[in-house]
């Protein structure tokens, strides 16, 4: 039995809708409850160039590839990492970022509107890798401003020196007592870092980097500013 | 109003432009921004400040450096606050602790006069008989001990903060050691982090109008510009992070360095960690050695140079060294009236510069030698010392007493780090031994008082410690080595300090100034066996009080040494251990950081405002206003609750079947694509883990779900049994990834039809079902289970649809009387079914056959963890059997109830809920001694009443599951 129900397009929901809603996000569109901005767009890139700023990060697809083939492929493809480093890519027309995990375990994150995660899913499982996808199951945070490593040494042990977290780079550690993946990735000039968490703790997250933030001048901002400061595409 | 302050000195630290009011016990006292609260109430007279532990002793400044006991204030509603390194606001209001009922007249200094009833241990000899009056006394003790009274809604806007550093060396102790290495490591490369407790850095420097002469950087320099012009070079040099106020309180394992500064925990993680802790004045032992008006010499000293303030009239100084006479003329210097020195050498002369004899004897210092004093004279505040020397004895007027002993290395960070410390009998002090790796020691704390060693120590550890760290590039340390050499070889010979030991007599000589601890009561713990200094600590209290031994532990070790017959090299120290100076337990625990964890229609719950429940992290609703609405919704109409929290495993590959045999006491292998399977799993003792459901969409793909709390433990359990046994199999956690809700109830078909295109037919989809559909445009899995007893689908979707798809089934299903159902009414629903829940109504010994799993148990599998196990409880027979049971009306028993016969306890309750749809109460027990027939009646104990219940082996409701199979 069919009706509009099993015909209009479904709503996607970020992890972090609940919070943003809350802080006066506007969505990026009706069937995709992202924050594009908080009302004020040019005061978003302002402090994101004088403090810090924090921005949910998508929607994205998320495939984790995984087994000796899979990194095979990846490479061929010409969208592998260094290992234990994050790189930017492009597959067709979608734009990617790659980060090599582990020597059999590589997380693509895929711009969610393209055909590329398809393509990557089929020439992954020809070469005998496995392909799970994690779309939801992790959320991206981007920290970035001069203030981002004021605020995320108040939860994170890791060294984040400029000098000794290199531009790239992936660590694993506890930040506020969940576990994040993250890399340090600079906006051209302003210090920067993107971090995926699992999904049920992203809100906790977001909303205990913006408690403790607030010291530091830290405010949410959407995808639109973040878009502005990166000169034209997040990616 | 007394005045106290002096003229305007280069070092001093108040704005005399300005003025600042603040109250102590309600009485104004008047100051300059600059002040702590200490120096403006020395600056207004007030010499009083607190009252001691437990003889309620009036005491005052005594260190004047935040180190002691003595000034501990209530701040705005903060209790036991350092007044003497406290700065002082306009506006503050500041009262006085551990006095009752005032400062002046506290009644509980009875406890002084009486003090043979509060000996040594008292608690251990006295009130507690007659055993009756106990409680009185401890009531009455419990109210007395403390000091500080906390109010734990002050200040809730103070956020306590962590700060994780790093650097390639991190110095503690900003002294002229401690300074000159931060420099010599950062022009060598490194990453310096400089913690220093006081304001400014330059340490004793700042205090002293004595030349500096050792380093060229600061020869010919005085004690004070010397130390400001450190502060020039390290504000130039890049790559140094200076933490002022900032206490080193602990090393933990692994080189962990923690200060505190303020609300402000920081760790540092460096390569190399200098101590440059330096070394500090003790208290002299004589009788009523605690008066107001006795201090150390640095304090007083401290109180002149940075706030101008003259802490008496008529200062007398006690001293065992020429370290004494300088600083005697340091004090004449600062405007401090001295008019006597008392030095308990015989001779004198050894060491001594003879500049400082003649400033001295110019000024009318009354100069005596062999001289000790006896005690203190004076009410409140002292008003004479009692002296000794060759000629007899005799009471000097005065009302300052500046105990200048030999400073002591101050060791307590070595120490914690696994330095041992020993003792150096040509300086007569403990010094610590060889640095553990990672650990280097700079300055006075190595037990050298020459300037010129001291400033030569600082060059080389900062050279060895960037040099350690691997820094490239870093200078040769050989030519400071060269300078340390030299510089210890022009120091001449070295003055041991007189040994620490009893005082000439007195009832009243304080060893512990925290815990009132007397040279008495120390006398009677030796007497009583106590001959260890560790037993006699633990004993005594002494050192275990706000101080941590920073006043008293070289005098405990001392008289212990004396009473014992035995060496200070003998007696030695006891162990440190991190805090080394008292942090609060907020800023130990830092900002509220407590994880909590959201399903992905949270706020479609949160919007209904439900009663919630933490499942660990996990934020559940527990109802949303009814429970019996809900569970009668079910039963009647449709629900649906959110799941979400279950765990989920997608577990692929060629042997992933073969391996599912592995790990259950019942087969996957031979599941079919497209169907489900209850699950339950035990480990190698037969015991059950967990249970959930096992589906299966492809030849080689399962879909695997688990318990909510246990699927972290699952997850590893099931890698573990994998690792490098060859499998082709691969596990991967997919809990976040989706979203879980479960359509329950006779309508749940139609509703669920609305918003799928798939066939959900009862011919499509049966009972135990499993399919991979689109449900409101989205792709799911959706499983035909029913834990609450009714038809009923578990469906899954990609999480961040997840509020989407609940939405289409609460729409689709608002016409049919669908209702959402939290934890409570499927807990009661699944109760009317006799649906276990592990670890509720199993425990850490319930294998499957006796929690009525036993038709799940294949015998005749190959083998599987805990088949053994599992073979051996079967054949041993008679066991406990877990089974439900009924009451007609309440009380509902309590979980954990004990079911007894004939005064014995033979089972226990697992759950028991009163269900609405049935009217009675119902529940599952274990019990250990049959008949376990239906019909046999139990009685259970409640509340200290019994409930009796018959027991029920069938389900409550639809025993034969024709609802569940619809």
């Amino acid at each position: 039995m069919s009706t509009t129900l099993t015909t209009t397009t479904p709503i996607r929901r970020s992890a972090l809708a609940g919070p943003a809603a809350r802080l006066g996000a506007n969505w990026i569109d009706e069937t995709t409850e992202w924050a594009a901005d908080y009302g004020d767009v040019s005061a978003e890139i302002a402090a994101a160039t004088s403090a810090c700023v924090v921005a949910d990060w998508g929607p994205t697809d998320k495939l984790a590839v995984k087994g000796p083939g899979g990194r095979r492929v990846l490479d061929e493809l010409g969208i592998g990492a260094p290992l234990g480093a994050t790189a930017s890519a492009v597959l067709g027309e979608t734009p990617l970022r790659s980060w090599a995990l582990a020597p059999d375990e590589t997380l693509l994150i895929v711009a969610a509107d393209g055909a590329a995660a398809g393509t990557v899913t089929a020439a992954v499982e020809a070469a005998a890798g496995t392909v799970t996808n994690l779309s939801s199951g992790l959320a991206g945070i981007r920290v970035v401003g001069p203030a981002a490593r004021e605020l995320l040494i108040e939860i994170c042990a890791v060294d984040l020196a400029a000098d000794r977290f290199a531009e790239g780079r992936i660590a694993m550690a506890p930040m506020g007592n969940v576990r994040v993946t993250f890399a340090r990735r600079d906006v051209r000039d302003v210090p920067g870092f993107e971090l995926l968490v699992a999904r049920d703790q992203a809100a906790y997250l977001f909303e205990a980097l913006l408690h403790l933030g607030a010291i530091h001048g830290v405010r949410p901002v959407g995808q639109r500013a973040i878009d502005a400061l990166s000169g034209g595409t997040r990616w | 109003m007394p005045d106290e302050r002096l003229r305007a000195g280069l070092a001093e630290r108040i704005d005399r432009s300005q003025r600042i009011q603040f109250t102590f016990d309600g009485r104004d006292i008047e100051g300059h921004p600059g002040d702590t609260i200490g120096s403006a109430l020395a600056a207004n007279g007030v010499s009083t400040l607190s009252r001691s532990f437990k003889y309620h002793r009036p005491r005052g400044l005594l260190c004047a450096a935040g180190r002691c006991p003595n000034c501990l204030v209530n701040v705005d509603g903060t209790p036991s606050v350092r007044a003497c390194v406290e700065p002082a606001l306009d506006g503050m209001a500041v009262t006085s602790q551990n006095a009752w009922p005032s400062l002046r007249f506290d009644l509980v200094s009875l406890s002084d006069r009486f003090d043979r009833f509060l000996p040594i241990g008292f608690y251990y000899k006295v009130f507690h008989r007659p055993r009756f009056m106990w409680p009185f006394f401890e009531h009455i003790l419990r109210r007395i001990a403390g000091l500080g009274v906390l109010d734990a809604t002050a200040h809730p806007e103070r956020v306590e903060r962590t700060r994780h550093l790093h650097a390639d060396v991190a110095i503690v102790g900003g002294g002229p050691a401690g300074c000159l290495a931060a420099l010599e490591a950062a022009a060598g490369g490194a990453r310096v982090i400089l913690v220093d407790d006081a304001p400014e850095l330059g340490g004793h420097l700042r205090l002293t109008s004595a030349a500096v002469r050792g380093d060229p950087r600061l020869d010919g320099l005085d004690g004070i510009a010397a130390a400001a012009r450190l502060r020039e070079l390290l504000a130039e040099t890049a790559g140094v992070t200076v933490l002022s106020e900032a206490t080193a309180f602990g090393i933990y394992e692994g080189g962990l360095l923690a200060a505190a500064q303020g609300t402000i925990v920081h760790r540092i993680r460096a390569r190399r960690i200098v101590l440059a802790t330096g070394a500090a004045e003790r208290p002299a032992l004589f009788d009523r050695n605690d008066l107001p008006g006795i201090m150390l010499g640095s304090g007083v000293l401290r109180l002149a140079r940075l706030f101008g303030v003259r802490a008496g009239r008529r200062a007398i100084v006690l001293t065992d060294g020429p370290w004494g006479w300088r600083s005697a003329v340091d004090l004449l210097d600062a405007g401090v009236p001295v008019t006597a020195l008392l030095d308990a050498r015989e001779d004198p002369s050894v060491g001594m510069d003879d500049s400082l004899h003649a400033r001295l004897v110019d000024a009318g210092v009354e100069i005596l030698v062999d001289a000790v004093a006896v005690s203190g004279r004076g009410r409140g505040r002292i008003s004479g010392l009692r002296v000794r020397t060759s000629f007899g004895e005799r009471t000097l007027p005065t009302d300052l007493v500046a105990m200048c002993l030999r400073p002591e290395p101050v060791t307590a960070l070595a120490g914690q780090a696994g330095a041992q410390r020993r003792w150096d009998a040509a300086l007569g002090v403990m010094v610590p031994d060889a640095p553990p790796d990672g650990v280097l020691f700079a300055g006075h704390v190595e037990g050298a008082d020459d300037l010129a060693t001291v400033l030569a120590s600082g060059v080389l550890a900062g050279r060895l410690a960037v040099r350690e760290a691997g820094v490239e590039g870093a200078p040769d340390p050989a030519p400071a080595l060269a300078a340390l050499e030299s510089a210890r070889a022009s120091a001449g010979e070295a003055v041991a300090a007189m040994p620490v030991g009893k005082g000439p007599g007195g009832r009243k000589q304080v060893v512990c100034v925290c815990e009132d601890v007397t040279v008495k009561e120390l006398t009677l713990g030796v007497y009583e066996g106590f001959d260890d200094l560790e037993t006699m600590k633990r004993y005594s209290t002494t050192t275990m009080g706000p101080c941590q031994g920073k006043m008293c532990h070289s005098l405990a070790a001392g008289v212990q040494a004396e009473l014992t017959g035995r060496t200070r090299a003998e007696v030695g120290m006891t162990t440190s251990r991190p805090p080394y100076h008292p942090v609060s337990l907020a800023a130990l625990a830092g900002p509220h950081l407590d994880p909590v964890r959201y399903t992905a229609m949270h706020d479609r719950h949160a919007a209904l405002d439900p009663t919630w429940i933490d499942m660990g992290d996990w934020k559940r609703p527990l109802h949303y206003g009814s429970v019996a609405d809900e569970c009668r919704a079910v039963r009647e109409r449709v629900g649906l609750i959110d799941v979400s929290t279950l765990g989920k495993l997608e577990v692929r590959g060629a042997d992933a079947g073969e391996y599912l045999d592995w790990l259950h006491p019942n087969r996957f292998s031979d599941l079919k694509v497209g169907r489900v399977r209850y699950r339950a799993m035990t480990d190698e003792a037969g015991v059950v883990l967990d249970d959930g459901t096992v589906a299966r969409f492809e030849a080689d793909r399962f879909f695997v779900s688990t318990g909510t709390g246990t699927l972290d433990a699952v997850d590893q359990w099931m890698r573990w049994w994998l690792a490098g046994t060859g499998r082709d199999v691969v596990i991967t956690n997919t809990t976040n990834e989706l979203a879980a809700m479960n359509l329950a109830g006779p309508r749940a078909r139609e509703v669920l039809e609305r918003i799928t295109d798939a066939d959900v037919s009862k011919a499509a989809m049966p009972y135990l079902a499993a399919a991979e559909v689109r449900v409101a445009g989205v792709p799911a899995t959706i499983l035909r289970i029913g834990f609450v007893g009714e038809l009923g689908y578990e469906i899954h979707v990609p999480a961040d649809y997840g509020a989407h798809v609940w939405d289409a089934l609460m729409e689709a299903g608002r016409d049919l009387g669908i209702a959402p159902f939290g934890v409570e009414a499927q807990r009661v629903l699944r109760l009317e079914k006799q649906h276990l829940i592990v670890s509720q109504d199993t425990d850490a010994l319930s294998g499957p056959i006796e929690s009525g799993l036993g038709w799940l148990v294949k015998a005749d599998k190959p083998d599987f963890v805990g088949r053994a196990a599992i073979a051996h409880a079967e054949s041993t027979g008679a066991r406990a059997n877990l089974i439900g049971f009924e009451a007609p009306g309440r009380p509902v028993p309590h979980e954990g109830a004990g079911i007894v016969r004939e005064g014995k306890l033979i089972g226990r309750v697992t759950s028991a809920k009163w269900s609405p749809f049935l009217e009675k109460t119902i529940g599952m027990a274990w019990m250990s001694i049959g008949p376990f027939e239906t019909g046999t009646p139990i009685v259970i104990r409640h509340d200290g009443r019994t409930v009796v219940a018959t027991l029920q082996a069938k389900p409550f409701y639809d025993p034969e599951g024709v609802r569940l199979r619809a």
